[in-house]
């Protein structure tokens, strides 16, 4: 993988497991800078604190969705720029539209692996 | 009172103070057309007064009976729009999803028990992909968690009407206003029998 992995990574999810999971699936991939928020208002909190070259974010949380996250960044001048991930379950056609027009770089329906993520942030950083 | 009652009351009345009248005259029989007159606007306004009373009370029951049609018509709802036997399918989606998981979970490490003794670059990467396989399976706790929370939130909802109806039949107090559980529509969990739209599909559209 061609993309630096050094970049510091957000994983938004309020499943631990699925958070472990992401964070081991990331460390084999080479990316070890990675912190984790349980919801989109923690993670919004910690995006302002630290400028994040990736955010990986499920999308039904509480109180604030991924979705919710998602528009949050876009909307803020600072961190509008930041490569967003969605993997979620939410596999209906309007919610992959509706991220996708609120600006997320690219979805991921879960159950995944890891070859869909190595390809999705591949894709996301155009390598 | 009812019009045609009233109405009836009234010719009854007009014709008594017709006769009185014929006779001509005398003061006598003034004062007893005055106190006829009298009378009979009072016996309509007591009439009246009842009919509101009677109608009052009819209407109270009227919408006890309206609430507990709603809250059974909900209930009914939750059923017929097919919540209630999709709780039994997320069930049967997730006892499915975690035999799938614990299947695959088994397999890994079986394959990594298997595996000859040997600390070389070849054994260190079948290990560590046996290993990325027992993660993904893993996520099988988020599906069914998302599916097990759709169908305690549905049970809540249906035992939460069950316990309203019951108590106002027993205290016979009247029934609150039924309840529609409010939803995200872009909130819907895993979708039952796997994702709606494949990856495939949604790289398609970032394509």
């Amino acid at each position: 993988m061609a993309v630096d992995t050094s970049i510091p990574v957000l994983v938004v999810d309020d499943y631990k497991t699925m958070i472990r999971i992401i964070r081991n699936l990331l460390k084999q991939l080479g990316f070890n800078d990675v912190d984790e928020a349980k919801d989109g208002a923690e993670a919004l909190e910690q995006m302002k604190k630290r400028k994040y070259g990736l955010v990986i974010s499920d999308w039904n949380m509480e109180p604030m969705t991924g979705y919710e996250l998602l528009r949050a960044v876009r909307c803020d001048e600072s961190l509008q720029r930041t490569p967003f991930i969605m993997i979620t379950a939410e596999s209906k056609t309007e919610n992959v539209i509706a991220a996708k027009k609120a600006g997320v770089n690219n979805y991921i329906v879960k159950p995944f692996n890891a070859a869909t993520l190595k390809a999705k942030i591949e894709a996301v950083f155009g390598d | 009172m009812s019009p045609q009652k009233t109405q009836f009351a009234r010719s009854q009345a007009d014709m008594i103070l017709s006769r009185l009248k014929k006779p001509a005259g005398s003061a006598a029989v003034r004062e007893v057309v005055e106190l006829v007159e009298s009378l009979t606007g009072e016996v309509e306004n007591a009439l009246r007064h009842v009919d509101e009373e009677i109608a009052g009370e009819l209407g109270g029951i009227a919408g006890d009976i309206r609430a507990m049609r709603e809250e059974l018509a909900a209930l009914s709802a939750e059923a017929h729009d097919g919540r209630i036997p999709e709780a039994g399918e997320e069930l049967t989606e997730v006892a499915r999803e975690t035999e799938a998981a614990t299947n695959t979970i088994m397999a890994a490490a079986e394959t990594i028990l298997s595996l000859e003794e040997a600390a070389d670059s070849a054994y260190r990467e079948k290990v560590e992909a046996q290993v990325m396989e027992i993660f993904q399976a893993c996520s099988f706790q988020d599906i069914t968690g998302q599916r097990i929370t759709k169908v305690v939130t549905t049970l809540s909802a249906v035992e939460e009407r069950i316990a309203a109806l019951l108590d106002a039949i027993a205290k016979g107090n009247p029934l609150p206003q039924a309840r529609r559980i409010e939803k995200d529509p872009l909130l819907n969990g895993p979708h039952i029998g796997g994702p709606e739209v494949s990856q495939d599909d949604i790289d398609a559209l970032f394509d």
